[in-house]
């Protein structure tokens, strides 16, 4: 119809030959200066000239009042002018304003780290896998980010003054409880996914939106592959584990399963490296995942994931009062369907139904513990775009949590001897979680974008419910500099074992934070800095009491600055991240605001790569953090500081391509390499007369080995 | 009524494929601005085709081209270092083709394009290799798939075998072989007016140009001299890789 009309006012024009016009005008930028090439055309004929190198353009028409004149440019954005008598008499003036990189809004909200194989991401998945010291896990690669501190030799994510437990990690939208492999009590040796498994990877260290719930500091949220290009298989091998995984492309752009397997154990690596005496049982480990990707149609796809890992390690314990050995086994499960489905008018639908199992036993001295943890979850995500400067974005999760927890205890935590007194406690505790948001992108003009949506959550057991607003701004100075600030509350319910009736108290309210940021970052192809500063304060923490056991009398706050300079220069490339903290808190046994276990005041991380010819790359990765707090004396709570930990690791590869998409990598790695001692903690007598170090398990350490994909 | 009727039948006549013929006049003005080697002209010719979207007709084929001669600008700036203006083409030469294959699932030149221009990308940015390496390569093997006749499919393939660093599985003998299939398909190719035709000419340019890499000055300048009897407006040929052959050739000789 559209045509018709078109060519009518075509023809009416050359049949009835109206008098013949000249529009006129003249297209600069923002600063005045004339642009040249500029393609300046009609709507309905098609009729159109360039501008000249002063801007300056003339078209000749039969036409002239209400049309359409567009004006376009490459680098600039497109505009359309209506003529009128007034434009046409006096010439048009078009000033044409630069379009801006298009950018994922996400990967420049306040807090944020993304990382796939996409330009404008804060890391590829090659960057994760060769940061030295990180063992290609993406854990330990996130903690080289501001905002994460590392508390000892493990890939606890300690989040800006918030503890391990208050970081969640999602995988294709379930719930991963337990991340961790080999998991301790400040969060585990590994992260439980492997990064070669992930396209896409977004992490939180503060102020997101409503779409997450239940958490207090942070989020991992994890995209699990989509389908390959191709069929493939990878094996690889190394000091500690052998691996092996593939991608069967069953209908190109339609249907693929892909698996991968890894058995570890560590005794070879403890003979090169020595220390294989501190074990009972070395570190050793086997996982396994798998995964089917079906496109049913351009705009839908279901995806099933399945992983399996399990671990166990044996190390010995030496204390003042009691010699030992720490026995911990693990075994983790996560099953999930995911369905996803672009409808028409832009409308997107996310929705999948999880199953995670966690079991652990854990015992040391008279400590026995016992966990079964089963969680069912369903959560639904839909965004509707309402118009090009707003998408509503809402979700709704189910979850059930089932947890058994059996514990024998020693009733003085310093005394582990067998035939101290201990307490014991059984937990079975059941209950359902409701939760619901709602969220706005607005994109109030062109470089000022907000995003602010409310969420709710719902206990079944203890009942109780939440509301927390969450908003943030994210301002475009330039091109390639932003403004950012957010702000929101932040709920998530204390551990089952502090709800028990009978060691608990099945009255505690959920835990409370809130957020405040402001940030800038200057983000261009080769260059990304961030600095932002940040204020938590927190409510509702768990408190020790002596009538209720535990009471939500707790407070807490944690305040700081981070900043995160990513750049490529000729030889070396990489990123450098400070993080300046203060976290203090009255929580459990710490009956007065005292520094956190995890109040690093500074946290110094470089990691660094060259490349020497095409195919050999070195990493270095330096770090530096003050010492952690630590008890030196009954009831002195944090009142002293351990030694600076600082450790340097350096890591190198080499790439063989094999025809013409195969690659063998091979590598090496020490760790450690300045052989130096780190003190992470003491283990004290019951009296505090007498104490003992707890030191790095690696001292310098060499790893190597190779991957080949075919 | 007369005028009315004549009227009437000069608008069936002019407005009987509207779009082809402005598809088609689109064609020669940016064969001629290619030609010409002048910036004005190529813009002049991308702007042409941009028009051509408000037809709400053919939306692939006018992306294509336009995209053609975004590749085509790359060029030109990258010969003059100007890398901003080349990444500014190149970056929207892929954002619309990977249009056009959404539009066009079939459409072989599509994908063929878009590989070259994500191998172009890798060009410049070393660095984005890991993203787009395995892309682009599926990008032309399925193409390929599509239309295994396809001249212009093989000359994409054979010049990123030519720029591949050997250990990455790049190959001379490999680029060499693909030229001469491209070569003997130009023989026989014969696209319908509005498709893409381009590179009956320049398929012998980059034959010289690996002759040229190979020592072989002569064979070069038998292949240049092969292109231009093809395209004797092949200015790229005429006063570009000739003359620098030529330089070349004296220096040696010397």
């Amino acid at each position: 119809m559209k045509h018709i009309s078109q060519y009518i006012i075509v023809l009416m024009s050359l049949l009835f030959g109206q008098n013949t016009i000249h529009v006129t005008g003249n297209v600069t930028d923002g600063s005045g200066d004339g642009l040249a090439f500029v393609n300046v055309y009609f709507m309905d004929t098609l009729e159109g000239t360039m501008t000249d190198e002063t801007g300056h353009f003339a078209i000749e028409t039969t036409l002239s009042e209400g049309r359409t004149l567009r004006i376009s440019h490459i680098g600039f954005e497109r505009k359309d002018i209506s003529l009128s008598a007034e434009n046409l008499h006096k010439g048009i003036q078009i000033v044409l304003t630069k379009e801006y990189m298009e950018l994922d809004p996400v990967s420049v909200t306040a807090g944020s780290f993304t990382m796939a194989d996409e330009e404008g991401q804060t890391l590829t998945s090659l960057d994760v896998v060769t940061t030295a010291g990180a063992a290609a896990d993406i854990f330990r690669a996130i903690q080289t980010f501001p905002g994460v501190n590392q508390v000892d030799e493990g890939a606890g994510m300690y989040v800006r003054g918030g503890d391990v437990s208050e970081t969640t990690v999602i995988l294709d939208q379930a719930t991963i409880s337990h991340p961790y492999k080999y998991e301790s009590d400040t969060g585990g040796y590994f992260g439980m996914i492997d990064p070669w498994l992930l396209s896409g990877t977004y992490f939180s260290t503060g102020g997101f939106s409503a779409k997450y719930g239940n958490v207090l500091s942070g989020v991992l949220a994890m995209e699990s592959l989509d389908l390959p290009d191709r069929s493939s298989v990878t094996i690889g091998a190394g000091l500690a584990a052998v691996s092996g995984g593939g991608s069967w492309l069953i209908k190109p752009n339609k249907l693929a399963i892909q698996f991968s397997g890894n058995y570890s154990d560590t005794q070879y690596l403890f003979k090169v490296n020595g220390g294989e005496d501190r074990f009972e049982q070395v570190p050793t480990s086997w996982d396994g995942n798998i995964s089917a990707i079906w496109k049913y149609s351009d705009v839908g796809q279901i995806k099933l994931f399945h992983f399996v890992n399990v671990d166990e390690i044996a190390v010995n314990v030496d204390g003042p009062v009691y010699d030992g050995t720490l026995m911990n086994d693990n075994h983790s499960r996560l099953g999930n369907i995911q369905w996803r489905h672009l409808f028409g008018r832009g409308v997107f639908v996310k929705s999948s139904l999880s199953v995670n199992q966690f079991g652990q036993g854990l015992t040391l001295g008279n400590l026995d513990k016992s966990l079964e943890d089963l969680m069912w979850k369903w959560r639904t995500d839909i965004s509707v775009p309402i118009s090009e400067k707003l998408k509503l974005n809402s979700g709704l999760i189910v979850d059930d949590l089932e947890t058994v927890l059996s514990a024998t205890f020693p009733k003085d935590p310093n005394d582990l001897r067998p035939e101290a007194e201990t307490d014991s406690y059984n937990v079975d505790y059941n209950t359902l979680h409701y939760g619901f948001y709602s969220e706005g992108e607005f994109t109030v003009f062109r470089r000022f974008f907000i995003v602010t949506g409310l969420r709710a959550d719902i206990l079944d057991t203890p009942r109780q419910w939440v509301v927390d607003p969450r908003f943030s701004v994210n301002y475009r100075l330039s091109e390639t500099q932003f403004l950012k600030v957010a702000t929101g509350v932040y709920h998530q319910y204390p551990k089952i074992q502090y709800l028990d009736d009978w060691i608990g108290n099945p009255n505690l309210k959920a835990m409370k934070a809130i957020h405040y940021i402001v940030g800038y970052e200057y983000k261009s192809e080769i260059t990304d800095f961030k600095a932002e500063v940040y204020q938590k304060n927190y409510e509702n923490l768990v408190l020790e009491n002596p009538v209720t056991n535990y009471s939500n009398d707790g407070i807490g706050y944690a305040y700081g600055a981070d900043f995160f300079l990513k750049g490529t220069l000729p030889l070396i490339s990489g990123w450098v991240s400070y993080s300046y903290l203060q976290s203090k808190r009255k929580e459990l046994r710490y009956l007065e605001l005292v520094p956190t276990d995890y109040d690093i005041n500074h946290n110094l991380t470089a990691a660094l790569k060259t490349q020497f010819g095409a195919m050999n790359s070195l990493g270095l990765t330096y770090r530096y953090t003050t010492g952690k707090p630590y008890t030196p004396a009954l009831n002195d709570w944090n009142s002293a500081r351990l030694p600076a930990m600082q450790r340097l690791d350096l890591s190198y590869s080499r790439l063989y391509p094999i025809g013409q998409d195969g690659l063998l990598v091979i590598y090496a790695s020490v760790s450690n390499l300045l052989d130096r001692t780190n003190i992470y903690g003491y283990i004290y007598s019951p009296d505090y007369s007498e104490r003992t170090e707890m030191k790095s398990t690696h001292g310098r350490n060499l790893y190597f080995g190779f991957t080949m994909t075919l | 009524m007369r005028r009315i009727l004549i009227g009437l039948t000069l608008v069936a006549i002019t407005f009987a494929q509207p779009v082809d013929e402005f598809i088609i006049r689109g064609k020669e003005t940016i064969r001629t601005a290619i030609a010409n080697w002048n910036e004005g002209e190529m813009i002049a010719a991308r702007a042409y085709f941009e028009r051509g979207l408000n037809f709400g007709e053919k939306e692939w084929l006018f992306r294509y081209y336009i995209a053609y001669a975004d590749d085509q600008l790359v060029h030109y700036y990258q010969a003059k270092s100007d890398k901003k203006s080349a990444l500014k083409y190149l970056n929207n030469g892929i954002d619309h083709l990977n249009e056009v294959i959404k539009l066009n699932k079939d459409f072989a030149d599509g994908y063929g394009l878009l590989s070259s221009l994500y191998g172009e990308k890798m060009g410049i940015q070393p660095w984005t290799g890991i993203m787009y390496g395995s892309r682009s390569s599926t990008l032309i093997r399925k193409a390929i798939q599509l239309e295994p006749e396809n001249p212009r499919l093989y000359m994409i393939q054979g010049t990123s075998s030519m720029f591949t660093p050997e250990k990455w599985g790049g190959s001379k003998e490999r680029a060499k072989e693909l030229y001469l299939k491209a070569a003997e398909l130009f023989k026989s190719d014969n696209p319908s007016p509005l498709m893409p035709d381009w590179g009956k000419s320049d398929i012998y340019a980059w034959l010289g140009q690996l002759e040229e890499k190979f020592g072989n000055y002569d064979q070069a300048k038998a292949y240049y001299e092969q292109a231009l009897v093809v395209d004797p407006e092949n200015n790229w040929v005429k006063h570009q890789l000739m003359t620098r052959l030529t330089v070349k050739s004296a220096r040696e000789n010397r």
